[in-house]
């Protein structure tokens, strides 16, 4: 296995033309579409989208973890740092997944095993990547306890599941996912199950590992309040697309697809009470995200689109390069952005 | 616009839960769902709850609509005594308040068709032909914004947000006085929630219906409501104007949970951590302010004695140690 650390400007993922498919003949659903991404180091990526938009199966997809017999992937590229997960054996991979990347999803209970014990479900990972003894592993254990604030950690070992809040089953999960202090991790809508004040406790968590062991994050939300407040960067999805890719200040300041658009006005904001006038109605985008089975030529955003023109329908956007790795799939970027000043 | 006239009111409503605990001897508990609660609800107004989870919003929902009986206070539909009326004397006045569950799909029955369903509760109360009835469920649909060939559709055949437009199609179609919304978007995506938080904010307009709107989320709450009551643990611990209650929050706990809401503008950093701990369970909560064992304020008169919900301002009460003058 290559060695730990690498040249710098390698990031420690990085995923080109990523594909994910679904059932067959005609039930085939293209649920990711050529995705690419990296991550750095130290970096926050979030991915933000609706439900259905293909978020969970790219992570699944990453890890290789995909669900039945008649899911597919495919990617010109996927590396973890220096390391080709394409070329890996099904072996190999499972014993780099939990090791040096590892995954946290919305609801603990699915991934905790219910009838192990708090110690067991972080030691389980640690004995079998780092072949550390019983009483070593269990020191471990309550040192990662302490690292993401569960108090009482003595006593919460000897737990199971079940006599766990959603807050400290996610806070276990992280622990038992940090475990062996991998170089990436993905955490599937970690806070979409929880109560808000419990949600700033756990995004305080992550971000704080990350930070102290250099991790690579990539955090998947619906929340654009929580890509703002976490990530660097950012990949709107919309359809199994990356519709839009930029800097996290830069996608609010001027976000260039209309998707991205639409997302950010339809969210009702705190604080909206406090202007003048009356309280408006919300801006709508019409319809829903599109079911993936019938994929039409033209961008799938085009029937929601106030924008969209005859080449929309015809045509699929392809990405275009922006500022500073601004990045949108839109023929009529320009014009969002026009539309905006206009309206502003 | 809403006007002063209450429409419902609640007074000192408990529910407490009989429970077993799991473990060895399964010991008897007792669930503070609800523990005193009071408001009244205007013509026309929408009157937000907002809380966490276990806070016991859908408890006082469920008591209002009939669901659940209290364990003590009562419920006034329009100056009517209605908790303890039974079935029959209720029936006159069950078409004046109805309800929207956040999760529409558990509440239609999976074996009707939409026009069936849309067309049930008024059917209840008038005489019509099949025809009329077509024609008038067609139009209720038509007005929620599905179209006449959903009418012989079943449930399953929907998406989340067609759901609870079938779902609000029914609850309007008695032309309702109030209506309990518990949580009627928190399953939807936001680009849907936006769509459907428009529809009730403009069948409001149209039939000036009084909401209950049971919630967590806070945008969604301060977006569309004009008086916000907060819960904890049971509890109301803060009631005002929207507005007010948004600009300048009293009671540490409402002051806490704003604080905790990612704001979508990263030129605002707030990822500080605004309060610690968990909501403690209902089973035993804390004596004095339930509040207190998260507060970082709390005194030690917080420990022992229950704060009374005090009037600090015009049309705003909070219940807090602190706040009392
Ligand atoms: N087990 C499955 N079998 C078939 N299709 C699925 C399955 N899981 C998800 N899908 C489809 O794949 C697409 C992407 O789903 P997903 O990645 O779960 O979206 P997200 O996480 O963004 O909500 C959706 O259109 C969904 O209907
Ligand atoms: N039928 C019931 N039996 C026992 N406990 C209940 C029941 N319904 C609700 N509870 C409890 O009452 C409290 C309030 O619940 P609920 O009204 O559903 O809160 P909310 O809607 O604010 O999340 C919670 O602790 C919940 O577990
Ligand atoms: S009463 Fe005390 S514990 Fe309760 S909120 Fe006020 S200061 Fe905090
Ligand atoms: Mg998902
Ligand atoms: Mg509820």
């Amino acid at each position: 296995m290559a060695a730990r650390g690498h040249a710098a400007d390698t990031p420690a993922l990085r995923v080109r033309d990523l594909e994910v498919e679904l059932g067959r003949g005609t039930r085939r659903v293209v649920a990711v579409d050529r995705l690419s991404f990296e991550v750095a180091a130290g970096e926050t990526l979030a991915i933000v989208g609706e439900s259905g938009c293909g978020k969970s199966m790219t992570a699944l997809g990453v890890l290789r973890l995909l669900p039945g017999a008649s899911a597919r992937m495919r990617a010109t590229e996927l590396t973890l740092g220096e390391i080709d997960l394409l070329s890996l054996s099904p072996e190999e991979l499972r014993r780099l997944r939990g090791d040096r990347i590892a995954m946290i999803f919305q609801e603990p209970m699915t991934s905790l095993n219910p009838v192990l014990t708090v110690e067991r479900q972080i030691t389980e990972t640690l004995r079998v990547h780092r072949q550390l003894g019983r009483s070593a592993a269990r020191a471990r254990a309550l040192e990662l306890l302490h690292a993401v604030r569960i108090p009482d950690p003595e006593r919460r070992l000897q737990q199971y599941p079940f006599e766990l809040s959603g807050g400290m089953r996610q806070r276990v999960m992280i622990a038992a996912a940090v475990s062996c202090n991998p170089d990436v991790l993905i955490a599937d809508e970690p806070t979409t199950a929880l109560d808000v004040t419990v949600q700033a406790q756990i995004l305080e968590v992550l971000l704080d590992l990350k930070r102290q062991r250099g991790m690579a994050l990539v955090l998947i939300t619906h929340d654009l309040g929580v890509v703002a407040q976490t990530a660097q960067r950012v990949v709107v999805m919309y359809a199994g697309r990356k519709v839009e890719e930029a800097r996290v200040r830069d996608l609010f300041a001027n976000p260039r697809h209309p998707y991205t658009r639409g997302l950010m006005g339809s969210m009702p904001r705190l604080g909206a009470s406090q202007g003048d006038g009356p309280r408006g109605r919300l801006p709508e985008m019409a319809g829903t995200v599109p079911v993936l089975d019938r994929p039409a030529p033209g961008c799938a955003f085009a029937p929601r689109c106030a924008l969209a023109d005859a080449r929309c329908t015809r045509e699929a956007p392809p990405l275009v390069a922006f500022e500073d790795g601004h990045t949108a799939a839109c023929w009529r970027a320009d014009a969002v952005i026009e539309a905006a000043h206009g309206v502003d | 616009m809403a006007s002063t006239e209450p429409v419902l009111e609640v007074r000192d409503l408990v529910k407490h839960f009989a429970v077993r605990r799991s473990g060895w001897f399964g010991a008897r508990a007792i669930v503070h769902a609800v523990d005193g609660v009071s408001f009244v609800l205007r013509r026309a107004e929408t009157l937000a709850i907002v809380g966490e989870s276990g806070s016991g919003k859908s408890t006082v929902g469920r008591m209002i609509v009939g669901l659940t009986p209290p364990t003590a206070g009562s419920v006034h539909l329009m100056g009517q005594r209605i908790d303890q009326l039974g079935r029959r004397k209720m029936r006159p006045l069950r078409r004046h308040l109805q309800l929207i569950f956040q999760d529409p799909y558990a509440s239609l029955n999976p074996r009707m068709t939409a026009g069936r369903i849309v067309g049930e509760p008024l059917g209840n109360f008038v005489t019509e032909s099949a025809a009329e009835r077509r024609d008038r469920t067609a139009a209720l649909l038509s007005r929620v914004g599905l179209g006449a060939q959903y009418l012989d559709r079943h449930p399953h055949q929907f998406s989340g947000g067609q759901r609870q437009r079938l779902g609000i199609a029914r609850a309007i179609a008695t032309r309702p006085t109030v209506v309990v919304c518990d949580e009627p978007v928190s399953a939807l995506d936001v680009s849907v929630q936006a769509q459907v938080i428009n529809l009730l904010v403009d069948l409001q307009a149209e039939f000036g219906m009084s909401y209950l709107f049971i919630a967590h989320d806070l945008g969604v709450v301060e977006h569309v409501s004009d008086r916000t009551a907060v819960m904890y643990l049971g509890r109301l611990v803060e009631i005002a104007q929207t507005r007010a209650l948004f600009r300048a929050p009293q009671h540490p706990y409402t002051q806490a949970l704003m604080a905790s809401v990612p704001l979508p503008d990263p030129t605002k950093p707030r990822l500080t951590l605004a309060v610690e701990g968990e909501v403690p369970s209902a089973i035993a909560p804390p004596p004095g302010c339930r509040f207190h064992t998260r507060c970082p304020h709390a005194k030690p008169v917080c420990r022992t004695e229950v704060p009374p919900l005090r009037v600090i301002a015009p049309g705003h009460e909070a219940a807090c140690h602190l706040l009392s003058g």
